[in-house]
This record gives structure tokens, C-alpha cells and sequence, in this order.
């Protein structure tokens, strides 16, 4: 098998994978703020630890999944925009414009969802205890850095250097084509 | 100032047709023609040589120099 064949091939299964995450990334979120009693710790900005035993209403189920859905709407522009990578990869056209857009966008979206994911928690808190008695309600705000956080960060930077260089390789491939 | 490309000349001096040189070079017509208007931004050496191998000529026959 070629390599030109290879990459297609990665890059269509890449694709498959991306699809399967985009979907999971909405149906999990759902799944857990519409379960009887909503999984701790997962993914929900810590809204089980504020709640402690009190029960979880509609409104709240519906804040709680809309604040979770915040920072992974992000995520889904991203995995979406870097289907589109991998879509302009297996069709060959690696230094396209759509490419380049692509992954600028990929590398947006990742830092806009790391913001988001800061955003989350002080929200959450506040959905989650706004009908507390006086002096019970809750307004967290954490500072902190995750070793997963970071990673996320650097690879969201990582993509928007990435963009910067493939419009490089883009203006190069052009003026090489220019020259007989 | 800007290059000049005179292989047309050249090629009607040596009577040859533009499809046998980019033959011959081992570009596609396109290419060759492109080279003849002058629409490209370089030509390689290796180009150059085989062109000038194939109409018998330096590579000052068929580039010039506009200097206007």
C-alpha cells in the first residue's frame, strides 16, 4: 500500500472516529442531567457537591446541562472542523485554503473551550444554588491549572501555529507551481 | 527592469514545434506555454539546460532583459 494511500485511509477512519466522538460528546452530557440521580463527577462543574441531598428540579437540569453544554459546544467545532482536516487530507489537498481555515478554527475552538471550562464552574454555582436559602447560596470561582486543562491549551495553541505554518507551506506550494 | 522570455523566436529560428520541446524538456504543454508568455516566476536550471539542448542555443538566446 502506498503512502499517499495510507494517509487516506487514516484519514477516513479518522474521520469515522470523529463523527462517533461528535456524537457522544452530545449524548453523554444529556444522558447525565436527565438520569434520575445525575452522575458525580462527571462533567458537571461539580453541581453534586453544591446539591448535596437536595433534590434536582427540571430548571436545574436544564442549567446544569446547558452549562455543561457550553465549553463542549466548542469542542464539537472543533472535532467538526478537524473532521474537515481530515476530509481535505483524504481527498489530497493538504495545502488547501479549506484546510488552513480548518484548522485555524480547530485551534480557536480548543482555546475558546478551555475558557469555557473556566467559565463553567462560577456558572454552575450559581444555577445550582440561586434558590438556596440567604447565606446558603453559592458562588465559586477556581483558579487552577489541570495537567488535561494544560495539554488541551497547548495542542489548541499547537493547532493555530500549525494553521500559520500550513499557509506558509500553502504560498510555497503556490510559487513552486509557478516555476517550470 | 524585468526578464524578457524571446523562446518563441527561438523556436520559430529553429523551426521547431512547441509541443516536440516541451517533449523533449519533459514539461507539459501548459507549462511550456506558460514559460513562453512569460507567466511563470522561475524557470529551473535543469529547464533551462534542456531547452537550450533541444533548439542548440545559450540560455542569453532566449531570455532578454525589458528595461523600461
Amino acid at each position: 500500500m502506498t503512502k499517499a494511500k495510507q494517509t487516506n485511509l487514516i484519514s477516513i477512519w479518522a474521520g469515522y472516529f470523529l463523527l462517533l466522538a461528535i456524537g457522544l460528546c452530545v449524548a453523554m452530557p444529556v444522558l447525565i442531567w436527565t438520569l434520575s440521580t445525575p452522575l458525580v463527577n462527571l462533567g458537571n462543574y461539580g453541581a453534586m457537591a453544591i446539591l448535596g441531598e437536595r433534590e434536582l428540579a427540571l430548571p436545574k437540569r436544564l442549567m446544569g446541562l446547558s452549562i455543561t453544554m457550553l465549553p463542549i459546544t466548542f469542542l464539537l467545532i472543533a472535532l467538526y472542523n478537524l473532521r474537515r482536516v481530515f476530509g481535505e487530507i483524504a481527498k489530497g489537498q493538504a495545502f488547501s485554503d479549506a484546510n488552513t481555515r480548518a484548522l485555524h478554527m480547530v485551534g480557536l475552538a480548543g482555546c475558546a473551550m478551555i475558557l469555557a471550562q473556566a467559565i463553567a464552574w462560577p456558572l454552575m454555582s450559581l444555577a445550582m444554588s440561586y434558590d438556596f436559602p440567604a447565606g446558603e447560596r453559592i458562588f465559586s470561582i477556581s483558579l487552577g491549572a489541570s495537567p488535561g486543562g494544560l495539554l488541551g491549551f497547548f495542542a489548541a495553541l499547537m493547532f493555530l501555529v500549525l494553521a500559520q505554518i500550513l499557509q506558509e507551506a500553502k504560498r510555497n506550494a503556490q510559487d513552486l507551481a509557478m516555476i517550470v | 527592469m524585468n526578464i524578457k522570455v524571446t523562446l518563441n523566436v527561438m523556436l520559430a529560428k529553429r523551426n521547431m514545434k512547441a509541443k516536440d520541446l516541451a517533449a523533449f524538456v519533459g514539461i507539459t504543454e501548459q507549462n511550456l506555454s506558460l514559460l513562453r508568455t512569460g507567466k511563470v516566476k522561475g524557470v529551473r536550471f535543469s529547464t533551462l539546460a534542456r531547452i537550450c539542448e533541444a533548439l542548440q542555443c545559450k540560455p542569453g538566446d532566449i531570455l532578454d532583459v525589458d528595461l523600461d
